[in-house]
């Protein structure tokens, strides 16, 4: 079960989000607080002692990188099986832009996918006050049911299924690679010289060994798919971009993920989509856009 | 006296090398001597075995490379001298003599008109005796008087390192330049795979991507092992891709028959991956040196 709370004050915070952890302390659910610091202030207040059978932890700190995020609910509610897990989880929507704001909005979709199959419960509370539209398109097409100033939700008539919203978030066009930067041709399976290419470009931007690392993983996972499923031509490109470096490897077949496969974490390495989450949960963003004129897979990385 | 060792595969031995091998594993010797006195018949050099056995059962070549050696020492091509004849004088073994006998066959050799000359000696019987160590600390020094400064002799002295004392493995160690390993399983410039037999597994070295992976999963299933672990030494492994991780994992457990693979030594970064994708995802991996996090 997966809501969306809309509040326009503490108050009505409050007299939603109180009453569902309090349930779930009655029913021995593993209770989670993934709240801003303020709030997290004043639900300890209105807890009293029940404060300390709950887990509070700053949203703040939760949340920094989507599919991450995903791993790390997924590694709660395995971690507190056979108890089912009741949460609050406020994502923070402040400071990102649009682009974060996006992959954000998709992982609220996703994690609907992720939290269904475990029979969590789940409210993401939403401050009306300081959301953007954006933002508040996203909540209302993401979360099947509604609470809104009451504690009996409504069903929300613009939800989108997960794998309709994350495709939807797919068709958004890419901002095209600036002129001029640097190309080089893949083609064959021994990706040395790839590797040694990025390395080359990120170590003069003084990119760090650790990023470059996972850097070098992400985009050699990138790179072996489109050498083994893609058509050629295969090309790889690299620029930086404020304070990020981008690969990109585009080839002319057509080739797009299957449903939310490389967002959900796989059981084990051995799990179809294993090679593309990780390659997402050791980089920023990769962003995979297929269409007629073939598929980009572009990968950010902090320097 | 301290020197500072290093490791070369027996291809890699050159004329002027005078190797050890202290080999833990009967594989290990027959690799390491057959591919050595193989390599020399093939390349028309002329060897010298300092060894108590037929030519014919000389380690590795019957087994490893099904040559019988045989017509080469009738030939003259390959000289086998007991240990009695190689260094007895008045009934005590001597180091000395030794040398003296080293001097006459590397001559007849150059007489011959050989080139190059591969010697081998195995010291194993010398090992348990008293006074082993010093006579084989002995031998080695009257080796390595002929071989260092040749440039056409190469040599190899071994000994089955079950055999010897902790403080003469050491001692005898410390005496030579240059330690002889196996020769790579697979190198192909950016990936170089090698046994290891204490522990068993595999030495990755450089970079692993998918055009190595089966390459990868074929030398991985040759040593896998039914009674024993398998280790996989990755000091010097620069790059390995998800794919090759994905191998190490859960087919692993099949491979090694339910013993799984001890990774040792994982760079930082390999370790930073494995963590952020989680260990768990990976059941045929267990920990072993090396890891900064339990």
């Amino acid at each position: 079960m997966h809501r969306a709370l809309l509040y326009g004050g503490e108050d009505e915070f409050l007299s939603a989000a109180v009453p569902f952890l309090q349930e779930g302390l009655g029913e021995s659910d593993h209770v989670l607080a993934v709240v801003p610091p303020m709030n997290e202030i004043a639900l300890r207040d209105m807890l009293g002692t029940d404060m300390n059978d709950v887990q509070f932890i700053n949203s703040l700190d939760f949340y920094l990188h989507p599919v991450r995020t995903i791993a790390a609910y997924n590694d709660v509610v395995q971690g507190v099986a056979p108890r089912r897990l009741r949460a609050l989880a406020e994502p923070n929507w402040q400071g990102r832009s649009a682009l974060e704001t996006s992959e954000w909005g998709r992982y609220e979709a996703i994690v609907n996918a992720a939290f269904s199959k475990s029979g969590a419960q789940v409210i993401c509370p939403y401050d009306r006050r300081k959301i953007s539209n954006q933002v508040l398109k996203g909540c209302m097409r993401t979360h099947p049911e509604l609470l809104e100033g009451g504690y009996y939700p409504a069903y929300n008539n613009d939800y989108t299924v997960p794998e309709a919203y994350n495709s939807n978030v797919d068709r958004e066009t890419l901002a095209a690679a600036p002129a001029g930067v640097d190309r080089f041709l893949i083609e064959s399976a021994d990706l040395s010289p790839v590797r040694a290419f990025i390395t080359e470009r990120a170590t003069r931007r003084q990119m760090s060994p650790a990023n470059l690392n996972n850097l070098l993983i992400a985009a050699n996972e990138v790179a072996t798919n489109a050498v083994t499923h893609g058509t050629p031509p295969i090309e790889l490109m690299v620029w930086v971009h404020d304070d990020s470096l981008i690969c990109e490897v585009a080839d002319i077949g057509l080739w797009h993920p299957e449903d939310l496969v490389g967002f959900l974490p796989p059981e084990t390495a051995n799990s179809i989509g294993f090679g593309l989450w990780g390659a997402r949960m050791l980089v920023d963003l990769i962003q995979v856009r297929a269409g007629f004129n073939g598929t980009r897979v572009r990968i950010t990385t902090a320097l | 006296m301290e020197t500072l060792n290093t490791q070369r595969p027996v291809g890699d031995l050159r004329p002027g090398d005078h190797a050890w091998l202290a080999y833990a594993h009967p594989d290990e010797q027959s690799r390491v001597l057959g591919d050595f006195v193989y390599s020399g018949l093939d390349a028309g050099e002329k060897i010298i075995c300092v060894t108590d056995t037929l030519p014919r059962l000389l380690p590795g070549l019957l087994t490893r490379h099904e040559i019988d050696v045989t017509p080469f020492a009738e030939a003259g091509h390959l000289s086998v001298i007991p240990w009695n004849k190689a260094c007895v004088l008045d009934g005590y073994c001597d180091p000395g003599q030794m040398a003296k006998t080293l001097e006459r066959e590397i001559d007849k050799a150059l007489d011959q008109k050989f080139n190059r000359v591969r010697i081998t000696a195995d010291m194993t019987w010398a090992a348990g005796l008293p006074g082993g160590s010093d006579f084989m600390l002995g031998c080695d020094h009257e080796v390595d008087s002929m071989v260092g400064p040749s440039t056409s002799v190469t040599a190899i002295c071994q000994v089955d390192r079950r055999g010897c004392t902790p403080g003469a493995l050491d001692a005898l160690r410390s005496t030579h330049e240059v330690l002889v390993e196996v020769n790579p399983e697979y190198d192909d410039g950016v990936l170089k795979i090698t046994r290891t037999y204490e522990p068993h597994g595999l030495r990755l070295e450089g970079e692993i991507d998918s055009a190595r992976h089966a390459a990868f999963t074929h030398t991985l299933t040759s040593v896998s092992d039914p009674r024993s672990e398998v280790h996989l030494e990755l000091g010097r492994l620069r790059f390995i891709d998800l794919g090759a991780l994905n191998l190490i994992g859960t087919p692993a457990m099949r491979l090694t028959r339910g013993n799984g693979l001890v990774l040792d030594n994982p760079s930082p970064d390999l370790e930073t991956v494995i963590q952020m994708v989680g260990f768990h995802r990976f059941p045929g991996i267990t920990r072993g040196h090396g890891w900064r996090s339990q």
